[in-house]
Parts: C-alpha cells; structure tokens; sequence
C-alpha cells in the first residue's frame, strides 16, 4: 500500500480475522506422535475391498481346516490301527 | 528438518498463514484445510524450502498462495485471476459495518489484487518479498496494488473522505 494513503489503510485494518482453531494444530501436529503413542491409541482406515478379500481368505481358511479335521477324524478314532502304523 | 523445527514453524507462522487464506478465501473452514496442507506439504517435502531465497514465512505464504489460486480455479474455471478491465462499483450503503464492507470489497476483488493488498497491508510485506512469494516480478505486483487501491477507494468511497479534503488549522 503507498504510503500516501493513510485513510484507506485505517479503513482497511478495522476487518480482523477470527482466531485459528486449536483443531488444526491436532491435525497437523497428531502425525507426528510417537510410535508408542500411536500403539496405543492410533486408528488406521482400511478400505473395504481389503475388508472382503481378508473375509474371504479367513472363510477360505476355516473351510480347509475343517475339512483336513474331517478327513483326520476316522483314522485318529481307529486307535488301533493307528498304534500299527496302519493309518 | 525435525520434528522440533517442523512444530517450532508451525506455531511460529501458523496465525499468518491462515489470516492471508481467511482473508483469500473469506471461509474459516477453507483457510483452515489451507493451513493444513500448506505445513503436510513442508513436513512432507522440507527440502523443498530454501533459506537461501527467503524466510519461512515467505515461503509458507507463497504455498499457501497456490493452494487458494488452485481451490479458485477449481470453484471458477471460466473466471480470470486478472481482471483489469473491470470496474467496480461503490459499494451500496447498507446496515453493514465498516469491517463488514471492507471484508466485502477485498473479497469483490480479483484474486491477484486481493493477495497483492493483503500482503502489502496487511502482512506487511515489501513490494520484493510479494514479488518473490507470488513469482511475480516487481512491476506486476506494484502495478497489482495500484489497482486493487483504486478500486478499494471506489468500491468503499461511502466510508472515504474525498481526496484532497484538508483538515485542521493553516
């Protein structure tokens, strides 16, 4: 602003802006915790097509569990034949 | 840069940096977001400042300049950021207060205008520091505020006394 013009500028410094919301310095500076910090109390976002692809290998993996039991149990019931190494 | 500098800029010129985007923006929350991104992106890439060229401060300013200019032309695509030929109009006398009117002429102004007198007047900055925060050279920013006065004594005239009125005793 040229110096001259002294009446505009007094004019212009009555519009003050609001104060900075403490908000923004915990968005800005929460990135920055310790790692010890975040163990205990970080949050991550994780989408959702890794939320169905993790359901689906967990499902995945229950089923060739139970189905490895299934094909266990009738031997492991033969005791017997397990002792002579039948099974 | 460390986490004890970065923390040590960011209280340092927090406050400027969101009164230049308030008074760019005219909303809280966008100024805010602007402050945000403005001290992720030093965080992220601190190499990016060199003192050599400039203060912090510049630098923080001439960020988040682009990020206001980059939010405009995405909400006003078919708007120039210069517009010299236009004349604006003395505000209309309204209930408004006087900061209430002057908040509303720097907002009617374009935006190259606008960061030019809120730089000069109100950050206080030479002429050379808005030059090199803006990327402009030293007579596009004075020429900028030549014109953004104009049309702030136009369009806030009602508040003005006329130029060249003379008060006080011979």
């Amino acid at each position: 602003m040229e110096p001259n013009d002294p009446q505009l500028r007094d004019l212009l410094r009555e519009w003050q802006t609001p104060a900075i919301s403490p908000a923004v310095e915990e968005r800005v500076l929460r990135p920055h915790r310790a790692w010890s910090s975040f163990l205990l109390h970080g949050s991550i976002r994780v989408p959702l097509p890794v939320v169905y692809g993790l359901l689906v290998l967990m499902i995945f993996a229950g089923w060739r569990m139970s189905a490895r039991t299934a094909q266990t149990a009738p031997c492991a019931a033969n005791c017997n034949q397990a002792l002579t190494g039948a099974c | 840069m460390t986490d004890a500098e970065f923390r040590d800029a960011f209280h340092g010129h927090k406050d400027v940096v969101h009164r230049f985007a308030y008074r760019m923006t005219g909303s809280s929350s966008a100024a805010e977001d602007i402050v945000q991104d403005c001290f992720l992106i030093l965080w992220r890439k601190p190499g990016v400042y060199d003192p050599s060229r400039g203060t912090v401060r510049a630098f923080l300013l001439g960020i988040a300049r682009n990020l206001v200019l980059k939010r405009w032309r995405d909400e006003r695509p078919h708007e120039a950021l210069e517009d010299d030929a236009f004349v604006f109009q003395p505000l209309s006398v309204s209930e408004d207060g006087r900061a209430e009117a002057v908040e509303k002429a720097i907002l009617t102004l374009p935006p190259l205008q606008r960061e030019a007198v809120v730089l000069a007047e109100y950050e206080e900055m030479s002429l050379e520091e808005i030059a090199r925060a803006t990327a402009a050279d030293l007579a596009a920013v004075k020429s900028r505020l030549h014109r953004a006065r104009q049309n702030l004594r136009r369009m806030l005239a009602h508040l003005l006394e006329p130029k060249g009125v003379f008060h006080g005793t011979k």
